[in-house]
This record gives C-alpha cells, structure tokens and sequence, in this order.
C-alpha cells in the first residue's frame, strides 16, 4: 500500500460575512496517497475550489475564513503552523494549478523568470542553475523548443501552452501532492486531452499525488482512481471511479451520471433532469441537503440530516436511503 | 424520408475582420470565416463545432446578417441578406434570433424580466401595447418561469433561469431560425440538461430550426440532426449526426473525437492527440488549412485548398485524402 | 379565475416584489457608513442653505456700521461680523445657497453634457478621436486659468460662472463616461438588443447610459466638489460671484485684508467649504457601492 500524503478530516470552513458565519465547507473528510490521484466534483457553489484554498490556508485566517478540523500533510498538522511554515509548504510541497492561466501569470515577466523565481525562492539556485532547470521542467510539460520559449512572455503563447507553464511552475520544486482546480476548463478538447494526459504522465513519472477538482464527470472518469461527490460544503458520496460510474449509491451522483447527454441519445429521448436549483449557502435545507431536490426524499430525510454511511471498497454515501436505492 | 424544405442557404461565405495599425491603416485580416457555404432546412437543428477561434460564432452571427459578409451570399428563404438596408435588416430581426452563451452578461442588469421581454416586441412593434405584459407572461410560463419573475431583475434570478429568459427574450418576437451559440456551455451540469430539454420542447412546439454552436462533442450529438465541424474557418466535413460519430472521415475530425472524454472509466481510450496549437487565423496555412497538424499531410495538401466533396449522400467532407 | 383577479395578482405580486428590491437598497445605504455621513453632511448644508430666508429674513446684506468685525458671540452675532458689520453667520447661509447652487449646477450640467459626449464617442467611432482630442486640449489648461479667462471673455455673473465652470469640468466626467460606455458596449445584452433589432437611439440612452450611471454621477459629486473650490478660489481672486452676494468665496476675499484681526472671517467659510467638499467626496465613494447593482 502506497503512502498517506494528506489526511484532511472534518474540515469544515467558515467565511464571516454581516450576516455571521457562513459554512462553505462543512465537515469534509478524504486522504490522498502518493501516486494516486483524487477526484472532487462537484457544481457550482459545492465547495471543492474552497476545500482545495482551505488546505493551502489561503483565506486570511484574520477577516476572512475560520478554519476547523485538521489537515495533516505528511503527518504534520498544517493548521498548527504559523504563516512562515506555510509559506515554505506551498508552492514547495504543495503546489496548485488553476483554471485561468492567463492571470495566474504575470504579465510583464517571461515564462522563464517566473519559473527561475519559484526555484529561487525555495531552493535557492542561482541565476544560470535556475535558467537550465527552468528549460528542463519546459521540455518535461512537452512545449516544444523550451530554449526559445523560455524568454516568452504569457501573452506571446496560446492557452493550452500557458496552462503548461502553470503545471511547469507548480511542479519545478518537485512537489509531492499537486492540487488541479478546474485546470482544463477554459480550455478546448484537443488541448484538454494534451494537459490531462500530461497530469496522468507527472502523476505517474513524480510519483505525486494529485487532487484533481472539476466539474466535468467525464474527465474524472478518464483520469483518478477516487473520486469524492460534493454538494453544498459536503462530501456526499466517495468511492473508486469504476464503482462510482457504475452503481451510484447517492440520489445526487446517480441525477449528475444520468443528467449527461451520453452517447447515442437522441433528443427524442428526454434527458434526466435534477429539479430545481443549487440552494444558497445561506439558505442550507433542513436534513439531507439534497432532500428538497432528491426524488426519493422521505419524512426522516427532510428533518434528520444522514451521516455519511460507510460501504464496502471505501464505497461511502451520506443518505438514509443508500442501500436500497 | 420526407423532402425538407430549405430555409437557408449560404454560399461562400467570408467574414474578414481587418486589423488597422497606427494610423487607422489597414494592415492585416483576420479570416475568421473563410468561404463557407451550407443549407438549413426547416425544422432541424444544425451543430456546428470547432475548437475556440474556429470562426464558429462569427459564421453564425453573420448568417443572420448580424455581421455583415466580407463576401458571398446568405439567402433566407428566397431574400438576399447580404446588402439588406438598415430598416429591412431590422424587420429581418423578428425571423432570426440568436441565444447567448453567457446568461450573467447577457441581460441588463438594470432592466427588470418583464421589461426586457415586452421591450423585444415594443422594437418589433408585435402587438398592442396592452397585450404585451400577456404575451410575455405566457411565454414564460412555457420555459417554466414564474409570474413573480416578471418582476425581478436578472441578479435575483440564477444561472439558469436567466438562460430561459435569453431563450424568451429570442422566442418572444416569434422567429423561424435561433442561432444558439453555446447556450448550455456556462451552466453546471444538472442546469445544463434542464436547458437542453427546454430547447427541444420549444423546437417541437414551434418548427423552429436551429443552429447549434457548442465545443461539446455530447451536447452536439444529443440535440443536432446534423453537424458542421470547423477548422480555422473552414467546414470541413458535414454528415447527419449518426454518420459522423459512425464514420469520421475527415482527420481532424477523428482527432476532435479521440480528443472527447468519454463518460466510461471502464473504456480507456487510445488517443490521437494533434501536435501543436490552432494556427492564427491572421496568417492561415497555405492549401489545407490543416496540413500543419494533421497526421496525414503530404505535399499537396500544402499547396492545394481541398474542396468540399460529397462521398455519401448527406456526407460532405474536404480532404485530399478521402 | 378572471381577467381581473388575474391583473390583481400580478399587481399584488409586483408590489410585493418591488417593496423589497426597494428595502435592500435602503437597507444597503443605511448599512453603507460612507454614503450615510457623506449624505447627513451634504443634506444638512443643503437644508441650513434652503432655511436661510425663513430664519432671517433680512437678508445677507444688512450693514451695521457700529458692529464691525464684532468677535463670535458679540453684539449678537454668533459667529462674528465682517468689516461692514455684516452678520457672517447670515452671509454664509445665504453663501452657501449660491455655493452649493453654482457646485450643483455645474455637476449636473457637465453631467449631462458629459454623458452625452462620452456615450456618442463610445459608440461611433468616427465621433471619438474628434470629441476626446477637444477633451484632451481642454484639460490641457490649469482648470482655474481656463475658467478665469472664460469669467473674463463672457463677462461676471453667476450663469457665466457656472458655464464656464462646466466647460472646464466637463472632459472629465466625458472621459469616465466613455470608458465605462466602453466596457458596457462590449457586454452581451447590447450585442442582443442589436439581434432584436434596435435602433442606436434606443441601445445608447436606454441600455448602455443606466448602465454608466453610477461612476458618472460619482463622478458628477467630486465636480460638485470641485465647483465649491473654484468658485470660492475665483471669487478670492475677484472674479468669480459680484459684490456685495455673498458666497463662501466672496466671505474670504473680504476676510483677507482684515486676516489679522478678525480670523473667525477666514475660518468659518473655510471650514463650511471643507465641511461640504468631504461630505460630498464621501458621499459619492459611499453613492459607488450603492448604485451596484451586483453587491447584496
């Protein structure tokens, strides 16, 4: 068995707003081992993106966010460090790739510097130690003549090679767990296939873990092993990627699977639809958050909200009803 | 199959947008759309797709004259758009509509539900002044809003009731041809298929004929009789939907399609990848516009400019090749 | 159910609905710290300046020749009297109708005027070179200079002032309008009024100007602001209201040969003046967050 990297357990992240505390992630639990990579779905508004900030501790922890529960990275307990320690855990160990590359990139540096700046500040290399290292992680995301590229600045290059730079500054420290939030969703298929088949290659070659988060079912299935279901701040479904296409334990993921225009449907078949809308977070249901939307919904669901129940091979689901739907 | 009645036919279409220097002088072009020619019959719905740059949203704005053609003809049912006066274009507006991608920027955020509405039939002056507050409501209901959102501004309304009110706001002047660029590409996933099924419904209801412009290979394939696939401002092949996904023929085309995740995590797909990114549409490569990517190119691929062939019937492709 | 039990329904909704879009704007300013004490400020200067001639009705210009330069608080005059004996508390009440009726004037004037040329340059682009660069002479020239050469050629008076004053206003408020104008064209919903068909009449006043609105009039307070300044600084120099009206400006010009005796002729238009020019700065910062219509 493979070693345990990140252990989050009952995370649950609060954003003080004039009308109090709000809950944006509420009690989320998951690990990821070295090698593996993880999956996070999820709509809008679930709380994945925010999950991923809390693990780095991006919220200003003063006016912004109240951080509970505990992320241990390795064994150390992240939310005990102080700003510092932080600071020399991301981008280092942790690193991340975002959705828009184009202004995760500064726009008045070339591709090279900023490389040679993540380098600097946390291995200390030298100018020319740093430069050679910098082509050297361009060739290793597969842009062709990195020498040349290397003096680019963003807006000389297109969006699938931007976001390759991305990946390329996120992992020039030899991070051992990368977080991709969203990382091919402003980009088109063709581009998206190279920076998906490129991750799997990383994730393989570095012997990383990787926490994938998307929106995009399709894109999950290609690539983790896990994946994790998230609805309103929750984890309300995780399980193997095989098993959770294939028998879907929760009313939610079962709506997302069939809601997807698949192959060969016609629109003389209707398609699956979840009713109504993702609630505010300020407007949280009473017991099962889905229940309102839940097709299968009962009495207990709409007053008690269900744990999440666990199932063989890891397979778990937050619903009362998991075992007979 | 029954005899379809063509509603719109272009031929050689060419949109260039020109980029001006210092001065104001014209130095270069964007080919965004570069003779494209294509028919729409009544009633169907047409998916065209392409990757981002492709020229697909330009050809669609400007087969409804929203654009006005570089070069060639666009004839909607037996009138020439293409050279219509100001006041004529206008009066065209009631028979073609167009569905944006973004519903948060494409509503007024200062205009209330109901006034963006009654105000598409105050432009096109459809009927009196009394009855358009009825009109509007009845539309509503018929893409499943509420009465009270007649009254709510867009920033009350969620992503996805505010793409019903963009399909009310180009359904409500009655048209015959909706351009739907990318209606469901900014939604999450559950929303998206309650659009979609909308779209349908309101199609069977109303013998509306669309053209579909969307990046996703699934949504393309759920809603499209057939389907138009776009290279760097080129059609390059054309088939009813069954046959493409069937029988791929044009490279770029297979590559579109191995590029698409599938839903399946039991399939692991062999891909073809292309190499290297979409060319500038400013400087576009000589003969077929493909030849730098594609895996096939030979000499005269980059010299000669392949012309849309049909090989079976309804199945159109541009390649030397095939 | 009826044609009429229909209507009413729909009319109990919308009053229902528009009830509470109201509330949370009203909510929104009252919560809002900047807009509500810029707002108290500038409405109680506006309301002491409309009091005026019903708490005393004798006007600004009564003399008392045995009174002059009475400290604060003698002979009756709570804030003082000038060189004529004038009571400084009266004149800068009746001041400030003219201060703030100049600073008003010239706000909405430039306003509209400004509105008008940043909206046409924005949307025809063979306007926008010719409008801008006149824009760009304009503000070329020190602001004061300008106005004082205008004061000059169209002769004194409180109309001419305030002319002149928007002249010299006016590029600004065109240039925040335009860029705004030119952030909204490219918006979506303009592309689909355009596929409805129409026309630029209707796109440009009922679609891109609301929607410019906010940093025009923000910008509009500042100019108001502004206007204070000026014309209190072209009235020290002699040019701006005539002798014997009073305007905080005109208090000051009095005030300067007598600066060493008599400070309170110096301090209080000063501080009146100050006073107005932060409360209406802090009003539109506060008027900017207000009027978004994207912030719950």
């Amino acid at each position: 068995m493979s070693k345990t990297i990140l252990e989050v357990e009952n995370l649950t992240t609060s954003f003080k707003t004039e009308r109090g505390l709000l809950k944006a992630v509420d009690g989320v639990s998951f690990r990821v081992d070295a090698g593996e990579i993880l999956g996070l779905v999820g709509e809008s508004g679930c709380g994945k993106s925010v999950t991923s900030q809390s693990i780095m501790r991006l919220y200003d922890e003063k006016y912004l966010a109240v951080y509970e529960g505990s992320v241990r990275f390795e064994g150390r307990e992240l939310f005990s460090l102080n700003e510092k320690e932080m600071q020399s855990i991301r981008g280092k160990d942790i690193a991340m790739v975002f959705q828009d590359a184009l202004s995760s990139l500064n726009p008045v540096f070339t591709v090279g510097e900023q490389i040679m700046e993540a380098l600097s500040i946390h291995q200390g290399l030298r100018k020319d130690a740093a430069r050679e290292k910098a082509i050297e992680m361009l060739r290793l995301v597969g842009i062709p003549s990195p020498e040349k590229r290397c003096d680019a600045y963003p807006h000389e290059l297109s969006g699938g090679m931007r976001q390759r730079v991305m990946i390329a500054i996120a992992l020039c420290c030899q991070p051992k767990l990368l977080i991709a939030d969203e990382p091919t969703t402003a980009l088109d298929v063709t581009i998206q296939a190279q920076i998906m088949d490129l991750i799997v290659e990383l994730n393989e070659k570095l012997h990383m873990g990787v926490i994938l988060i998307t929106h995009d079912l399709s894109v999950i299935a290609e690539t983790c092993q896990r994946v994790a279901v998230m609805y309103l701040g929750q984890i309300v479904e995780e399980a193997e990627v095989t098993e959770l296409f294939d028998a879907p334990r929760h009313p939610y993921t079962q709506g997302l699977l069939q809601s997807i225009p698949g192959s060969g449907k016609t629109k003389e078949e209707r398609l699956f639809v979840i009713e109504g809308t993702v609630p505010l977070l300020s407007q949280i249901p009473e017991g099962c958050r889905f229940s309102p939307r839940c097709p299968h919904a009962t009495d207990r669901c709409r007053r008690i909200a269900p744990p999440l129940f666990a199932g063989e091979n890891g397979h778990n689901a937050r619903c009362w009803l998991c075992n007979r739907l | 199959m029954e005899e379809k009645k063509l509603l719109l036919r272009a031929d050689n279409v060419k949109k260039y947008f020109p980029i001006t220097g210092l001065f104001g002088k014209v130095e270069n072009y964007v080919k965004a759309v570069d003779g494209v020619s294509l028919e729409l019959c009544k009633g169907e719905t047409y998916g065209l797709v392409g990757e981002t740059g492709c020229g697909k949203s330009t050809l669609g704005r400007t087969l409804i004259h929203l654009l006005p053609a570089t070069e060639g003809s666009v004839v909607l049912d037996g009138v020439e758009l293409t050279g219509l006066s100001a006041a004529e274009s206008r009066r065209l507006r009631s028979r073609v509509q167009m569905v944006f991608q973004d519903p948060y920027t494409s509503l007024n955020p200062r205009k209330r539900i109901g006034d963006i509405l009654t105000e598409a039939l105050d432009i096109q002056n459809i009927g009196a002044k009394g009855e358009r507050m009825d009109m509007a409501m009845e539309l509503m209901q018929q893409v499943g809003l509420l009465v009270e959102h007649y009254y709510r501004y867009p920033h009350e309304l969620s992503g996805g009731q505010r793409q019903r009110v963009g399909l009310a706001r180009a359904l409500i002047v009655n048209p015959e041809l909706v351009v739907c660029d990318e209606p469901v590409s900014a939604l999450d996933v559950s929303v998206q298929s309650q659009i979609l099924n909308l779209l349908v419904d309101m199609q069977k209801k109303r013998q509306l004929t669309y053209l579909f412009i969307s990046h996703d290979m699934s949504v393309i394939r759920y809603v499209s009789d057939r389907i138009g696939v776009m290279y760097l401002g080129h059609l390059v092949e054309e088939a009813d939907t069954a046959g493409l996904f069937a029988n791929p023929l044009h490279p770029y085309t297979r590559l579109l399609l191995s590029a698409v995740p599938s839903h399946d995590p039991h399939v692991k797909k062999q891909r073809t990848v292309p190499e290297g990114d979409l060319p500038s549409p400013i400087d576009p490569p000589s003969g077929c516009v493909f030849h730098t990517r594609c895996p096939k190119a030979c000499d005269r691929c980059k010299q000669e400019l392949p012309e849309m062939r049909e090989l079976e019937p309804g199945h159109k492709v541009a390649c030397h090749w095939i | 159910m009826t044609q009429e039990e229909i209507r009413q329904e729909r009319e109990a909704i919308k009053r229902r609905l528009q009830k509470e879009q109201r509330q949370l704007v009203v909510k929104k300013f009252l919560h809002n710290k900047l807009a509500m004490i810029g707002s108290v400020i500038t409405l109680s200067m506006v309301i002491l300046a409309l009091s005026a001639p019903l708490l005393f009705p004798e006007g600004p210009l009564v003399t008392s020749v045995f009174d002059r330069l009475s400290r604060p608080g003698e002979n009756g005059f709570l804030l003082g009297s000038d060189n004529l004996g004038r009571s400084i508390l009266v004149r800068l009440l009746y001041g400030a109708r003219i201060s703030l009726g100049i600073g008003a004037g010239v706000g909405l004037l430039s306003m509209i005027l400004g509105m008008v040329l940043g909206l046409y340059a924005c949307y025809y682009p063979r306007l926008d070179n010719a409008i801008m660069r006149v824009c760009d002479a304009l503000s070329a020239i020190p602001s004061t200079l300008l106005a004082i050469a205008m004061v000059a050629m169209l002769g004194g008076g409180i109309g001419n002032l305030i002319l002149s004053l928007t002249v010299v206003s006016v590029p600004r408020v065109a240039r925040v309008a335009r860029s705004s104008a030119m952030v909204v064209k490219e918006q979506t919903y303009i592309e689909a009024m355009q596929s409805l068909g129409a026309s630029d009449m209707r796109i440009i006043w009922l679609h891109i100007a609301p929607n410019i609105l906010s940093p025009v009039v923000v910008q509009a307070s500042y100019i108001f602001a502004n206007a204070i300044i000026t014309e209190a600084a072209l009235s020290f120099l002699g040019v701006g209201v005539p002798q014997p009206e009073p305007s905080w400006g005109n208090i000051l010009y009095d005030g300067k040969a007598v600066i060493h005796k008599a400070w309170w002729m110096i301090v209080y238009p000063g501080a009146a003046t100050a006073l107005t020019v932060l409360g209406l700065n802090i009003f539109g910062d506060g008027l900017r967050d207000v009027l978004d219509p994207h912030t719950n």
